[in-house]
């Protein structure tokens, strides 16, 4: 009780204003790690599977199956219990360019721009932004070919 | 005793003050903050999309020229090539947009000896090998508070370099080879 009417317990301007500092220093390392290290960390990911996918002409299931353990062991993709989705096509006539192979893939010479889009689901249990937000974050990548062959992809 | 009534009564509304500092203060960090993020991923992304773009353009060698063993790029096709990675790559962005003004796209190529640029400070020469240079530039219309008129650049540099002398080749024997063992086994691509 005695504590409770003490009212000599005042805080100082100094002292709100530290707190405020630590405050606000301790959100923003939070905002970092909880933010933008994961964004940079999965864009990275992305552009090494375009990268991988310029050298071969398309997405090799060996690729793909790498990809997607790298990326499922992401703490939030693997609490969301869904699966990453990948969808890689070309740019004109929509041709699918996952599971290439050395007989079958998009050659240089069809001038043809390779399409990723990788949606990573997110672990989102509070609420969506608004109606039109998806459930998943969305990265893309473009890349041409770069592999000189023959003959075009059917 | 009045004295201490007057002290008293000089406290009151100490919380407020308190209190509107730290909206003052915590309200504006955490706007300028959520902008800051929003940039520096918009431009980790946009670096990625020139890298692309570069290394994509890059493989147009002059096939010409590489028969008679003088390795250059061929400028038409590898800025039609830039143009298409970046139209495919920037799709998402029109007129109507809301955040982005449509980006622009410069590409230079250097082939020649003497040849030499230089883009926002930044300065390429030609050295032994050719390079080609893209130079993207993404503009935020006026939505954020704290960075109204920003311009986000970048610039992205590859070399095609050949991994034996050309010039100590064969004319018959440079004829001959297919562009896929030109390639594959004469030519490597870099971007830096």
């Amino acid at each position: 009780m005695c504590i409770l009417l003490n009212k000599k317990g005042f805080v100082s301007l100094e002292i709100i204003l530290y707190g405020i500092f630590m405050f606000l220093v301790i959100s923003a390392v939070v905002g970092v790690f909880t933010y933008v290290y994961p964004t940079f960390e999965l864009q990275r990911e992305v552009h090494l599977l375009g990268k991988t996918a310029q050298a071969n002409g398309g997405i090799t299931n060996q690729n793909l199956s790498e990809f997607k353990n790298k990326v499922n062991k992401i703490p939030f993709v693997k609490e969301s219990g869904k699966d990453v989705i990948i969808e890689a096509s070309t740019s004109v006539g929509n041709h699918n360019v996952i599971g290439v192979n050395n007989g079958n893939y998009v050659s240089k010479s069809s001038r043809n721009v390779i399409n990723i889009v990788v949606k990573v689901p997110s672990n989102n249990f509070i609420s969506k932004f608004t109606n039109k937000s998806s459930d998943y974050y969305i990265f893309k990548t473009s890349v041409m070919s770069e592999k000189y062959l023959f003959f075009y992809l059917a | 005793m009045k004295m201490n009534r007057f002290r008293i009564s000089k406290k009151d509304g100490s919380v407020i003050i308190g209190a509107l500092l730290i909206i003052a203060i915590i309200i504006p960090f955490f706007i300028f903050a959520y902008e800051m993020a929003t940039l520096i991923v918009l431009k980790e992304k946009a670096q990625n999309i020139a890298d692309n773009i570069s290394l994509s353009s890059v493989l147009e060698i002059d096939e010409f020229e590489i028969r008679e063993r003088n390795l250059k790029i061929d400028e038409t096709k590898a800025k039609e090539t830039a143009k298409k990675v970046f139209n495919e790559s920037y799709s998402y962005i029109n007129k109507d947009s809301t955040y982005l003004k449509i980006p622009q796209l410069e590409v230079y190529i250097l082939n020649e000896h003497k040849d030499s640029l230089t883009i926002e400070d930044y300065t390429v020469s030609f050295k032994k090998y050719p390079i080609l240079v893209v130079y993207t530039e993404l503009q935020l219309k006026n939505k954020m508070i704290f960075f109204k008129d920003t311009k986000i650049k970048n610039i992205s540099k590859s070399q095609v370099y050949s991994v034996v002398d050309l010039k100590k080749m064969e004319k018959d024997e440079m004829e001959n080879i297919t562009l896929k063992q030109i390639y594959n086994d004469l030519l490597r691509f870099e971007n830096r």
